[in-house]
Order: C-alpha cells, then structure tokens, then sequence
C-alpha cells in the first residue's frame, strides 16, 4: 500500500460502520420503590458514517457522551434505540454468539493501559488472548503473529515473557495496541488512547498508530478530547455536546472555518503557546446535565451566538452545509 | 526581591530494596509578584520539588540530603514542624492536580475553606464565613452560600477546583504553589480556570511556582520558565526568550514533539528512548543518553553548569555543554550577569 496522505486530502468511499439515531439512556432510580424516574441521555440520537480506512475523530468536553458511543458501538454496553450497521450487518440485533465471531473485527483501545492489562499475565499471554479466544489458529501460527506484533509496535521479543508492570506508560500502550490488532480487526476504538502520556510519548503512540493503519489497513473511530491530537491524526471530525453531534467536518475545514458556535468556542479555548488567543470566546459555566438536557438546542444555554426563542424551542438538525459539512444550528 | 530560592535541592527516595534519585540538584529562585512556570514530563522530579518546598515528603523514605529552601531569607529545611506550620497554608499554599482527591469527601465546603483563616488568624467564626463566602464569589463560584454547604462529591470538577484555589488564596499568601491545577480538566474550563489565576495574581499580587507539563498553557500566564528534565533544571529563561528560542537540546526536541494545531507535518518528532531513573547521583549530563546532539565523554563524565551562553540573551541560562566554548569566553570576560551568579553561589 502506497504512503497515505495527510488529512483530509485522503478520499475514502466503502463504508464500514454505518451508525443511525444511536441513543444510550442510563436509567436514573430514585424513591423508597427504586422505581424509574428519569434518563440520563449519554447518547442521544447520534448517526454518523465510517468509511475503510479513514481516521474518523469524535471530540468533546467530559461528560459528553463520546465514551458511552465507543462502548455502544462496540456493544460493551447496549443501546437503548438506533441501528448500528457493520458491514453489513446489524449488531444490535446480533446474538450473543453472532456477536462474539464478530468480535474480532472490531477491537478497542483503553485510555489507561495500566488498568487494562491483567498484571498476572505476562506480554505472550496478554498478546495471545484475544487470538485463543476469537480465533481458532494453531499454536504455530499464533506464536509467529505474537513476535510479529511485537516488532510492530516497536517492542523486542525479550520483552515478552515480562509482566505489564515492568513497562512504562508508553509501552504499556503500545502492548495494549498489539493485543487489539492480534485478530486483525478491521476497526479500532480508540478512547483517549494517549490521554495518560506524556507529550514526548504521546507523538511515539500516534505516530504509531498512523504507521499501523497504513500497514494493516486499519478503520479508527478515535476519541479525544484534545483537538490538536485529533487535528494532527483525523481525516474528519464530529464534535460532540451532551449527547448530540454539534458538526462533522473534514479535519481542514473544521480547524479552518468551524461552523457551529459550540466548535468556534472549543477551539478557541485551545491554548497556544505563548497565552490564549487574543479574540478567545469565553465560555460561561459548565455542560448542562444530561439527566435534564436544555430544550431546544442543547448548547443555547451557553451559545455566543444565540438568536432567540428559536434556540430554546426548536432542536436544530443537522444540515448538510457546503459539500461535505454538517452542522446543526439554527444559523444555517 | 527574592521570595524564594532553591540551591542545589537533592531529594533521594531510599527503600529497603533501592534508592532512587529525584531531585538531584534543583536550583531556581521565585522573585516577588512574579510566576514561575516549572515545566517537565512525569518522573522529572517537578512534584517532588513542590512537595519539598511545603515539607510535605514522609520522611523515611524521603531524605533532602542536600540543598537548601530559602524563604524570604530563611531555610525551610532547618525548621521544626511547629514553625513550618506557621508558614504553610498561610504564607505559602498550594494547589493540587486532583481536587477529588485533595478535598477531604466528608467535609463541608465551608468547613475546609474556612479551616486554614481558623487555623492561622485570630479571627471569630462569622468572620471566617464571611470572608470565606467572598473568596469564594471571587474565584468565580457565584452561589457561595449554597455551595458552603455541599460535600466535595456535589460539585463538578472544574467547581472543586475553583473550591481549592479559594482554599489556598483566602489567608492571601505570598507564594502560591500550583501543582498541575488544570491537567484534570477540560479544555473550556481550563481557559476559566486559566483566566481566574491571571486575575487573581493580579488582585493579590501573589508569586506563583506554576508546575505542568503543558506547555502553551504555562506559557501564557509565567514570567519566567524552568524546564526540568530527571532530577536537574536544564534551562531557564523568560518566557519571551524561551518562545524565541530554546537552547537547551532536550527542550528543543520537547517543543517539536508537541502536535499543533497549525501544524501539518505527518510524522511528529520524537525523542528516543526513555526518561532515566538513577540509583546513585547522576554523573554528567542527564540526557546525554537521549540527546541528539551527544558530544562525547564530557557529556558523560562532567556535569553542565547552568550559565548563560555568550550568544543568548541576559538571564536566559542553560545547563548543556555545547555552549562550552562559550561559557569559556564568558569566564574570561565576565558580565554583571555572570558575576552576580558567582557571589550567589
């Protein structure tokens, strides 16, 4: 496979996850009955394509729900409503053991390595796992893809008869990023995969990373909160608030012309060095609870650029701007 | 005038199986009204150096062996507990990365920020409250009265960190020491938090040892920065010097690793292997295992001083030994600069 390029000037057609109205409500109990009182809304309502190969980046502050959508769609929790569409196939509606052989098309990867590896087990095992519970390969064939992955994340064979405990941060993520692709998924998870690193690990992992999809072919569905990471590795964006998606941008074109007022705050809240840009959009007060979301547009509560009754009345959907972009606001 | 001075701080950690090395010869002073960004990855000793100057290492295992904390004039490290407590949470505060972990969970919130005016001033109860209610309007928690009420687990995380900053500013302390305040946040929120430091450094005109590892964030509210790499201050400078440039190879490497939002380079730059981590006090340079400008034996054999290179600016010092030559002419002709580090030292 020939050197990808950068950004969005990579073109991408098949798609491989086709996401429609996903929502997650957790229920919220309450009374002497424990009985049913309300929802907290993680994810509500939120449809997005993936195509084969692409980068595609989810951002948001905490508490957004961006975590909860990884998990949905990888069914470590289930969805409350919505389809979920693999190649294919539905995976909402998959059983239990449809759901396991399909496991092993898509993997993720944790925010914390640390609490991800068992420590009792040493780099072969942990390495091992996935392959002698997913696949049926023999012992040889195993073995052989264990010592590949290894070089592949740019670890010795020496390291494997080791425990997680003996590594660092940074390699611990690199072991973690080796057992998700031991089954050669088609699609990675990525949840803050660099978000305990240092910055002089954090660009080792990504450049990682990149370096991996090109050799595999890999889909990432990357999660992050720091937009200069999602900037440096996405080929498109979707920037998430309470539970929605606020825009979905090619990575150039959101950085250089954001379209929702949430995104145009995101971003100029990014320090830069040498102190915060001069025209920043100061944001007032923290994201509203998703038990009792705001009416209407969710972000008017907030909004720099509210325009009236509008915004509180009426959700915003999201419309197709320019070529490629979407957005909801009632600006457009 | 000088608040504040670290000369030569050595901390070891020493267990029965090993000992490690922290902080192996920290030296930085915090002038008055002034912030002073330490910068540094994990395992840098950063902490370690804040910790130590609020007496705050269990000893054993943590041993100062060698240096001094010179407070407005006096040694931190020579006072009794009673004395130091006289000084901490009053003179010199601090705030913590994690406010969840650092605010007791079965406390009041009026409780815990009154407690350092109760424990420090003569002053009656209602007083405390009263004044306690005002800090807390003032680091931008609007519903003070309410929130006097609530446990620490009520309010969010970028809220308990305003909580903990009112904590530390409300005895109005002469040196603040903020140690990563804004890493456990997001970014909106950090911006605030951000914002309500520059101010209240300004109403207060308190000086800050201001710790993170983030660079654009400390560049934006310090007057002088310190980086730190394993254990040693490798180069300080203001911060218009240091944005101009960076002298020291390890902090060059460091800034080129950060992924930019203007940027568009398709690999970033790395720095190759991995932080040392010493069982004896180092010899020679500590990066000179990873520097890519590795000279040879001196590098591993002789120590850099911290001096300022012929060509840098005034005050813009650095600790590396291709500036050798350099230091060598300034031997010879020495500038008040020079000369005032010599007396000091």
């Amino acid at each position: 496979m020939s050197k990808q390029q950068l950004g969005s000037e990579r073109e991408f057609t098949d798609s491989l996850l086709t996401v429609t109205d996903l929502k997650k409500y957790y229920p919220v109990k309450g009374g002497i009955l424990r009985r049913r009182v309300g929802d907290v809304k993680a994810v509500d309502g939120v449809s997005m394509e993936i195509h084969t190969g692409e980068t595609y980046g989810l951002v948001g502050e905490s508490g957004c729900g961006k975590s909860t959508f990884g998990k949905t769609i990888t069914r470590l929790v289930e969805s409350t409503d919505g389809s979920i569409i693999f190649d294919g196939k539905d995976i909402t509606q998959l059983s239990k053991s449809e759901m396991n052989a399909l496991r092993k098309d898509i993997q993720i990867i944790f925010q914390d390595p640390a609490s991800c590896l068992n420590p009792r087990m040493n780099v072969r095992q942990l390495i091992e796992e996935p392959m002698s519970s997913l696949t049926d390969w023999s012992q040889e064939e195993k073995n052989k893809r264990v010592h590949k992955l290894i070089k592949d994340v740019n670890l010795s064979v020496e390291h494997l008869s080791r425990p997680p405990h003996e590594f660092s941060g940074g390699q611990q993520q690199r072991i973690a990023i080796a057992r998700a692709l031991s089954v050669e998924p088609k699609l990675i998870v990525a949840d803050e995969p660099t978000s305990a690193l240092d910055v002089s690990v954090q660009a080792k992992i990504l450049n990682l990373l990149k370096n991996l999809q090109a050799e595999y072919n890999l889909t990432y569905l990357f999660i992050s909160h720091d937009l200069s990471v999602i900037k440096h590795i996405c080929d498109r964006v979707a920037v998430m608030y309470l539970g929605q998606i606020a825009e979905e941008s090619p990575t150039q074109k959101l950085f250089e012309a954001p379209k929702h007022p949430y995104t145009k705050a995101l971003l100029s809240s990014v320090p830069k060095i040498g102190g915060f840009q001069d025209d920043r959009i100061k944001l007032q007060g923290t994201v509203p609870s998703p038990e009792n979301p705001p009416s209407g547009c969710r972000y008017h509560t907030r909004c720099q650029e509210y325009i009236g009754e509008i915004c509180e009345e009426e959700v915003p959907k999201l419309k197709t701007i320019g070529e490629d972009n979407l957005c909801a606001c009632h600006h457009y | 005038m000088t608040l504040l001075e670290l000369k030569n701080l050595h901390v070891r950690f020493k267990t029965r199986a090993e000992t490690v090395y922290a902080v192996n010869g920290v030296n930085f002073q915090v002038e008055e009204n002034q912030v002073l960004g330490v910068i540094g990855e994990s395992g840098c000793g950063k902490s370690v150096t804040a910790l130590s100057i609020m007496g705050l290492l269990p000893s054993p295992p943590a041993d100062i062996h060698q240096g001094e904390i010179l407070y407005k004039g006096t040694n931190l490290l020579d006072l009794s507990e009673k004395e130091l407590n006289r000084i901490r949470g009053n003179e010199i505060a601090m705030i913590y990365q994690d406010p969840m972990e650092a605010l007791n969970p079965s406390l009041k919130i009026g409780f815990q920020v009154m407690e350092p005016l109760l424990t420090h001033r003569d002053i009656s109860k209602a007083d405390a409250r009263e004044r306690a209610i005002k800090i807390l309007n003032e680091c931008g928690l609007a519903d003070a009265e309410r929130i006097m009420g609530q446990y620490p687990h009520s309010l969010s995380g970028g809220m308990q960190q305003r909580v903990m900053i009112a904590m530390a500013l409300i005895t109005e302390p002469s040196l603040l020491i903020a140690d990563e305040p804004t890493t456990a946040l997001d970014v909106t929120i950090q911006a605030q938090i951000m914002d309500l430091l520059d101010n209240l450094r300004n109403d207060f005109n308190t000086s800050m040892v201001f710790i993170t590892h983030d660079i654009p964030v400390v560049s934006g509210i310090s007057d002088r920065i310190a980086v730190m790499y394993a254990g040693k201050v490798v180069e300080t400078a203001t911060v218009e010097q240091f944005m101009e440039n960076q002298l020291h190879p390890y902090t060059q490497s460091l800034m080129k690793s950060i992924p930019k939002i203007g940027d568009t380079a398709e690999e970033l730059p790395i720095i190759e292997g991995v932080v040392p981590t010493f069982d004896q006090n180092p010899k020679g340079c500590v990066f000179a295992s990873r520097c890519p400008e590795y000279l040879g034996p001196e590098c591993d054999n002789e120590t850099p001083r911290l001096s300022v290179p012929t060509d840098a600016a005034q005050g813009h010092e650095t600790a590396c030994h291709i500036y050798a030559d350099e230091y060598l002419e300034t031997v010879s002709k020495p500038t008040d600069q020079t000369i005032a580090q010599t007396e000091e030292k």
